[in-house]
Parts: structure tokens; C-alpha cells; sequence
């Protein structure tokens, strides 16, 4: 008998090892008066004893959490519904709409924000047509209210991704048995399909709840009038009040976040202990047959029509306007500021090359490589009961959640101080680890819930018949989760292609992204570039994503 | 018109201004050359810079026209994380930058404070006014006069206040215009705000709470980042901001022919923008050309063609050193390095009850 290669506890380790060490250091740091590589520095509460008896923050967290509340309530229900209707419904143009609707995740939040501005911001060029055809503006972008619903709107599609991915692994028998029995169209839905995809719901439903605690763009740009201080942005502001950097404080109130992710996890694994019943792919052979709407048809095709146009037509036209006109707003002839000079501008620079290779490269290749390592944690931790799981699940959604100003201060530190990774520092190595920890949860998520809808007597079978776990889990498993895996490389490459705080101290001439210049633009008032960029972005990413998917469509059938 | 110099341009400047050779002027030492063999052993300059890389791309390219054979690595990051990368990298003995350039004054003067800067005594500094140096550690290359900016075709030339004096009068008179339409930097946002707070307060003593309240009166929006605050006042979202920096004003003016500037006549603040070799450099003689080249007349007098207000006083032009000082005279209130404005700021207290100040009138 051989003794099996210790993949599963190697795997574990390691990658528990990639969060544990950022995160012991982010700790330690709080624990401090001061920065811990100064020697003046000794261990004192004193950072949490100013976090927590400040005002500001306990009016910041209260804001997040209402922010992130509202934003899980808007997205969950709406992506599920939108999932189920492009997957298990003869919707019209199902399959153009499915990589159209990811594209709010192509879009930063900061140019999301410009983008509502130029649009439908008080001298928005929607807002200047609505009052010139109708005499008044019946909204108001700088209203709490308003960054509530569009900060719901755009969380949309990771929710789409995850449900829609599971969905697409649902045989039809069970619905065809419901609706054979007489369930109509609906209860079938409600009944049947929804519950089947609970794992994929709570899990999108944490992540969307923990982005909205850590939301900053969309507070930074559109929260601004109504002075709205959310955690992010106190955590932005405490890094510049003071003379010297207080990594102390910054570390304590990460501190804050990552503790509100532990409720959190075992809240979701106290709803999904009952995993078994999730379980859809059986052994028995079954056909995928969409759901007829009938009448519905075109009401519900109108219904994502309008989710588009609010979550991608509004800020992508906004911003694409904003690259093609030298000024705007307030009394300006739109036909007289046409301008190509962004353009000229952004691909007369080297550096602009640059970064969009980086980033593809970073996104195309680099994801598939974390994908490789999602893929392999999600394996180490699929049907185990044990500590390690547990430990799993409790890790992997902090490095996500730590807010990005200090994640990339925390990573630039293990990569200066630990001894091991000081040489690649200034490599791609360094940047793609930073991301592809960042993003664990998402990738493993993910996959994970594709796993667990794997019927374990299909391994089972194989084993029987000789095969090794190692031998059943690359024929038989990962097959049968293909579209898990595609989905998560899409994701992941769109996550990796936008990111920018992970890695942004690990940046070197030469190593520099989409994101960095972005921010370079953004600092240095070109607005304009800015714009020209971010249209460059969403063309060369949404095409890559469309063949993405025809891809993997013809991958599946 | 595009603030950006082509490779026209600056081969254009280059002929005009001198052979692409590494003649030095007459007053540098006669031992220079040994620095300039040194730097090309080294063979790079890795700078750290608050600039974006466009902007920094036209002196990158001359500097290695005259000095071949020594590389600028230019790297560009906002204040913040350029401050906390040198304190890292140097505390984990790791590699750093050679040259540090940012806008972050009140950040620069933390570091030359606590001993990062190398003590270089620059051929140049005899042609750059004594205020931008500081005790041969620290060498401004820009100056940054702090302006309003306004939209031009929403107010009218007198419907503007000229100066920190009116400002209150004429804010008060076309209250109309100005409700909910003057924005402000937020001071919790960004170090270099407080910096200019610091400022009016010492032009102006208790006078500026007055100013400040007037502004409050007029509900103001309280944003951060001046790319968000200059264009919310291209496009008349807003109509009128308070303290902003002259360089990215000129700039966006020059794009956006409703933006006007305007350099306060009672008395104008500048931000310096010092630079320092790093004591950690690893290519301090190439630092060290780099740093004389970007004080020199040549450099300096690119810089108005990029829409920077150079600091060397026998640089003739808009918005030169020289010109501010002859319209202002007094007035012209540099941000000196070391000055008790900048002392306010790094002293805890201080600073704390200042950025309270200024939080219980605009906060909430």
C-alpha cells in the first residue's frame, strides 16, 4: 500500500500560510504604539483605545453596515432572479445577455462613480435632457438614497455569477417532477430550483455584504454631500490626519473588519450543515430544458433591460463621453467639445501599453494560476467535516476583507521583512500572490459550491471500480464541474485585471497596471485620460470575456 | 492646448537651450566630473515621484540625452504610499529610492526631520532662492501658488472675490449664485490641505475663521481629491473652490476654457515641493546629477511649458517665481521648509486642534 503524498494537508497549510502570515503581522502591528519596525515602538492597546472611543468610527461603522444591509438585500434577489431567468428560462437572447450583465465587475468603483456623475449628476448630460424636455430632475445622485440603490444595483452580478453557475449544473429531473405534479412555472422556482442553490446564495450573499462594509469609491465620489463617512473612508482619512502614518490605528480597525467576518462564516456554515441536500448532479443522466414563461417573456426581458441600462448604459456612456469631450456640464454644446485628445494622449505612452499587457497578463495567465490554487484548496476541503475545513472557511474571507489601503501596506511588509520572499519583491510573483489571496474567497467559493453539488456516489463508483481519490477527482469530479471552474477564471480574471490596492506597494516601473495608472490619472486631475482609459479597459476585457464564454459554451454543449 | 511637451518639443528645447553634452556650467566644482563618472558606473536613478509618468517623461528624457548611459526609473505614487514605501524599504534595508519627489510638503519635512535625506550641498543652490533649500537636505524643485478657481460662465469677473479680503463681501452679496455651490477640499482627506489651513491661519490669524464661516454659510460641498473638486467646477456642478493648487488649476483651465484661476492679490500661499536624496541610495551620484540637473536653468525653464511654476528666480515667465514676487511682493507667502507653519503642523497638539477647528465649522 503507498503511503498517500500528504497533497491534501500540504495544501491546507500553505495556503493557510498565505493569510495567516499577512494577517499575524496586521495583529501584531495593532498590538503596537507605532510602526513595528521602528525600535521606538512597544506593545499598547492605545490604537484600539482611539479607535474605539472615536465618534467618527462608530458613526462609520453604522453607516457600512446599513450601506452593506441594503446592498445584499437589492442584489441578492435581484441577481438570483436574473440568474434563474437567463439560465432555466427561454428569456430572450439568454446567451448574449449572460456576458453583458457581468460587465458592471469590469468597472472600477471610482470610474463607476465619474461615470453616474457625467450621466445623471446634477449637470449630467441625462439630467440637462430629462430638465429640458420635462422641466425638472426627479433624481438626485448625491442623495444617501440614491448611492443605496446603485450600490445594490452594481453588486448585481457576483451574485449572477455564482447563482448562475450552480444553476447551470442543475439536471431539469427535479423540476420536471415538480412541474409534473402541477407546480407552475414560478412555485417551481421558488420551490424547487432556489433552494437547490442555497450554497451559491449565502455564500454570494456574504461577500456582497462584506464588500459593502468595505465599499470606498462609490461613498468617496457619490456620499460626498451628504458628508457620509463609511469605514473605508475613515480609514482613508485617518491614514492622512496625522504627520506620520498611524499603522497602528489602521491595523486596529482592520482589526474591526476582519472580526465581522467571523460571525459572518459561522452563520453560513450554520445554514448550510445540511449540505447533502444540495446535491443535484446524481448519477442518473439528465437534460437541462428551460422553463417556459410564457407571457413573462418580454416583461421579464424588459425587466433586465432596465438593469442594464441603469448599471451599464448610465455610467459607461457617462464615461465614455467624458474621454471624448474636452469639458462638459453646465452650458456646454456637446457637438463643439468633441475632442480626440485623450486618446492621442493615453496611446502616445509607453507606460499605457504597458499596463494593459500587465494586467491582461496578470488577469489571463495569473488567474488561471490561482484558479489552479482555488481549485486545489477547494479539493484539500470538499466532503471533510474536520478542523482543517473549519479553519478553511474561517480564513478565506479575511484578506478580502481588510480594507485595500492596508492589505497592500500589509503585503508590501512580508514581502520586505520575511526573509524567505524579500527577492521577489519587485517581481510579478509578488503581485500575483497578493491578488490571488485577496481573492480566495471568491475563487474557492466558487468552486466549492460547484463541488458540493457533485453527488458523492459518482466518486464513489469510480473508486469502486480501482480508481485512485486522485484518479475519480480529475475524471470524474472536475469534469463534471467544469463550468464552476470557467466561471471562477472569468471571475478571477476580471478581479485581477481591475485590482489595484492588493499590489499597489509591490509596483515597479515596468510592473505597472491598469489600475495604478488609473489612480496616476485620477491624482494628477486628468480626468479625461482617466475616462480614455477606462473605455480601453472595458472594451479589451469585455471582449476577451465574450470569448470567454462562447468558449465555454461550446465547451458544454 | 496640450500641457504635454512631444519629442518635438524637447528636441526644439534641447538645440535652443545647449548641446546634448554633459557641459557643465562654469560655477559647478571643479571635481563634478568625478561625480558624473561615478553616476555613469551606477548607471541608474530610481526615483520615487507624486508626479504622473507623463509629466515627469519630458525631464526624464532630457536628463538621459545629457547623461547617457545613467537610466531614470521613474515610479509614480500618490503621497501616501510613496511616504510608507520609503519608511519600510529603508527600515528593512531593502532597496529604495534614490530620489524622492512629492507634493506631500508636510510629509517630506517629516522624513528630512528624522534624518532620511543625505546632506548634499548643490552647484545649483546658488541660483535657487534660499527659501526652497533646507539645510542642504532638502531642495524644492516646483512652487505651487495655492489659488481659486471658478467657472467662468456661471459668475461673472465681479461676481469672484480678487482676494482673501472681499472673499466674505462678495460670497455674501451673490449668496444666490453660491448656495450649495462652493466646494472645499475636506482637511481629513489629504495632508497637503492642512497644510494650506496652516497657512491662512498665519497670514490671517483668527480673520480666516470668519472667511471660513462665510463659506459655511453658503452650505459648501466638502469633497477630497482636487480632480473631483476641479471637475465639479469645469462643469458648473460647482461653481467656485477655495485653496487649490495652482498647477492643477492652470492645467485643467488650459483644457477647459470655463475654469478660471485666480492668484489672490492680498496675499498668495505656495507649496514647495522638496526633494531629497535618500541616505539609503544605493546611485547616489546619479541622484545627485539628477537632482542638480532639475534645479538647473535648463530644467526649471521647461517646467512652465508643462504647466509647473518653476522655483528658480532667473526663470522669466507666467507664473514664475520671479513674476509672483513682483505682483505680490510680500504677499508672495511661500510654505518655507522649516517655517512655523509647517512646525504647527508636525507638532501633535497643534495640528489636532487646528483639524478640530476646522471640523466643527465644516463636519458633521
Amino acid at each position: 500500500m503507498r503511503l498517500a503524498f500528504p497533497t491534501r494537508q500540504l495544501t491546507i497549510a500553505l495556503v493557510g500560510a498565505m493569510v495567516v502570515l499577512p494577517m499575524s503581522l496586521l495583529v501584531y502591528q495593532s498590538a503596537l504604539d507605532g510602526a513595528f519596525f521602528f525600535k521606538t515602538s512597544s506593545l499598547s492597546l492605545s490604537a484600539y483605545a482611539f479607535v474605539l472611543t472615536d465618534a467618527a468610527f462608530w458613526s462609520a461603522l453604522r453607516n457600512s453596515f446599513v450601506i452593506a444591509a441594503a446592498m445584499t438585500v437589492i442584489a441578492v434577489p435581484l441577481g438570483a432572479l436574473m440568474a434563474f431567468l437567463v439560465v432555466r428560462t427561454d428569456l430572450p437572447f439568454a446567451r448574449a445577455l449572460e456576458p453583458i450583465i457581468l460587465i458592471p465587475m469590469l468597472i472600477s468603483s471610482i470610474v463607476l462613480a465619474i461615470g453616474y456623475v457625467v450621466s445623471i449628476g446634477p449637470v449630467g448630460f441625462y439630467s440637462i435632457w430629462f430638465r429640458e424636455a420635462f422641466g425638472f430632475v426627479p433624481w438626485n445622485l448625491y442623495s444617501p438614497v440614491t448611492l443605496y440603490v446603485i450600490a445594490g444595483l452594481v453588486n448585481v452580478p457576483p451574485v449572477f455569477l455564482f447563482v448562475s453557475s450552480a444553476l447551470k449544473n442543475l439536471g431539469s429531473d427535479l423540476e420536471e417532477a415538480a412541474r409534473t405534479s402541477g407546480g407552475g412555472s414560478w412555485r417551481v422556482a421558488f420551490d424547487i430550483s432556489l433552494p437547490m442553490v442555497m450554497p451559491a446564495l449565502l455564500y454570494s450573499a456574504g461577500l456582497v455584504f462584506l464588500s459593502g462594509i468595505g465599499l470606498f469609491g462609490l461613498p468617496l465620489v457619490l456620499g460626498v454631500r451628504s458628508n457620509f463617512n463609511v469605514l473605508a473612508t475613515y480609514l482613508h482619512d485617518l491614514s492622512n490626519q496625522f504627520g506620520t502614518p498611524s499603522y497602528h490605528l489602521m491595523a486596529a480597525v482592520s482589526v474591526c473588519f476582519i472580526a465581522i467576518t467571523f460571525p459572518l462564516v459561522m452563520l453560513q456554515r450554520h445554514l448550510l450543515r445540511f449540505s447533502e441536500r444540495y446535491v443535484s448532479v446524481r448519477g442518473k443522466a439528465s437534460r437541462q430544458k428551460p422553463v417556459p414563461l410564457g407571457a413573462f417573456r418580454w416583461v421579464a426581458f424588459g425587466g433586465v433591460v432596465v438593469w442594464l441600462f441603469v448599471c451599464t448604459v448610465l455610467p459607461i456612456s457617462g464615461i465614455a463621453l467624458r474621454s471624448v469631450v474636452s469639458r462638459w456640464g453646465a452650458n456646454v454644446e456637446l457637438l463643439d467639445v468633441l475632442t480626440a485628445i485623450h486618446y492621442n494622449q493615453l496611446f502616445s505612452q509607453p507606460v499605457f501599453f504597458r499596463a494593459i499587457v500587465n494586467s491582461v497578463l496578470i488577469g489571463v495567465v495569473g488567474g488561471a494560476a490561482a484558479v489552479a490554487v482555488y481549485a486545489a484548496l477547494a479539493i484539500a476541503i470538499h466532503r471533510r467535516r474536520d478542523g482543517a475545513t473549519r479553519f478553511v472557511d474561517y480564513i478565506v474571507l479575511v484578506p478580502n476583507t481588510v480594507p485595500g489601503l492596508v492589505i497592500g501596506l500589509v503585503f508590501l511588509w512580508v514581502f520586505l521583512f520575511f526573509p524567505p520572499l524579500t527577492q521577489l519583491r519587485s517581481t510579478l510573483f509578488s503581485i500575483w500572490l497578493a491578488y490571488t489571496v485577496v481573492w480566495l474567497a471568491y475563487g474557492i467559493r466558487l468552486i466549492s459550491s460547484s463541488l458540493t453539488q457533485v453527488g458523492p456516489e459518482l466518486e464513489e463508483a469510480a473508486r469502486t471500480l480501482g480508481a485512485s481519490r486522485g484518479k475519480a477527482l480529475r475524471d470524474i469530479t472536475l469534469p463534471l464541474v467544469r463550468h464552476g471552474l470557467l466561471a471562477a477564471w472569468v471571475l478571477v480574471f476580471m478581479m485581477f485585471e481591475s485590482e489595484y490596492s492588493a499590489g499597489v506597494y509591490l509596483l515597479t516601473s515596468g510592473t505597472e497596471v491598469v489600475g495604478s495608472l488609473l489612480v496616476a490619472y485620477a491624482d494628477g486631475g486628468s480626468i479625461g485620460m482617466l475616462a480614455a482609459l477606462s473605455v480601453v479597459n472595458v472594451l479589451l476585457v469585455g471582449a476577451g470575456l465574450a470569448v470567454a464564454l462562447r468558449w465555454g459554451m461550446r465547451v458544454h454543449g | 492646448m496640450s500641457m504635454r511637451l512631444s519629442a518635438a518639443a524637447i528636441a526644439i528645447a534641447a538645440v535652443l537651450v545647449g548641446p546634448a553634452t554633459a557641459q557643465t556650467p562654469d560655477y559647478y566644482p571643479a571635481d563634478y566630473s568625478a561625480t558624473i563618472d561615478a553616476a555613469k558606473a551606477e548607471g541608474r536613478v530610481v526615483v520615487y515621484g507624486t508626479f504622473d509618468p507623463e509629466a515627469f517623461a519630458p525631464f526624464a528624457q532630457d536628463f538621459q540625452a545629457l547623461y547617457p548611459g545613467i537610466t531614470v526609473d521613474y515610479n509614480s505614487m500618490s503621497s501616501s504610499p510613496l511616504h510608507s514605501r520609503v519608511l519600510s524599504e529603508v527600515a528593512a534595508n531593502s532597496a529604495t529610492a534614490d530620489l524622492v519627489l512629492s507634493s506631500a510638503v508636510d510629509r517630506q519635512m517629516s522624513l528630512l526631520n528624522d534624518g532620511y535625506a543625505l546632506e548634499y550641498s548643490s552647484p545649483e543652490k546658488a541660483g535657487v532662492p534660499e527659501w526652497a533649500v533646507w539645510k542642504d537636505q532638502g531642495y524644492s524643485m516646483t512652487m505651487d501658488p495655492i489659488v481659486f478657481v471658478y467657472n467662468k460662465s456661471e459668475l461673472s469677473e465681479d461676481q469672484v472675490p480678487k482676494s482673501h479680503a472681499e472673499l466674505a463681501d462678495v460670497i455674501g452679496r451673490n449668496a444666490d449664485l453660491y448656495n450649495g455651490r462652493i466646494i472645499l477640499s475636506d482637511i481629513r482627506g489629504g495632508g497637503v490641505n492642512a497644510v494650506f489651513l496652516a497657512g491662512d491661519v498665519d497670514a490671517l490669524g483668527d480673520g480666516l475663521w470668519v472667511l471660513q464661516q462665510a463659506m459655511k454659510d453658503q452650505n459648501p460641498i466638502v469633497s477630497s481629491g482636487s480632480s473631483t473638486i476641479l471637475e465639479s467646477v469645469g462643469a458648473g456642478e460647482s461653481v467656485f473652490a477655495y485653496n487649490m493648487q495652482g498647477g492643477y488649476s492652470r492645467q485643467v483651465a488650459g483644457e477647459n476654457p470655463s475654469v478660471g484661476v485666480i492668484i489672490p492679490n492680498d496675499y498668495a500661499l505656495a507649496v514647495l515641493r522638496p526633494m531629497y536624496i535618500s541616505k539609503a541610495a544605493a546611485n547616489q551620484n546619479a541622484a545627485k546629477l539628477l537632482l542638480d540637473y532639475l534645479l538647473s536653468h535648463r530644467a526649471q525653464s521647461m517646467m512652465l511649458s508643462e504647466g509647473m511654476y518653476p522655483v528658480r528666480a532667473d526663470v522669466e515667465g507666467e507664473g514664475s517665481t520671479g513674476e509672483m514676487i513682483a505682483k505680490l511682493g510680500d504677499g508672495f507667502r511661500p510654505i518655507l521648509m522649516g517655517s512655523s507653519v509647517l512646525e504647527t503642523l508636525a507638532n501633535e497638539t497643534s495640528r489636532q486642534e487646528l483639524i478640530q477647528r476646522w471640523i466643527s465649522i465644516f463636519g458633521s
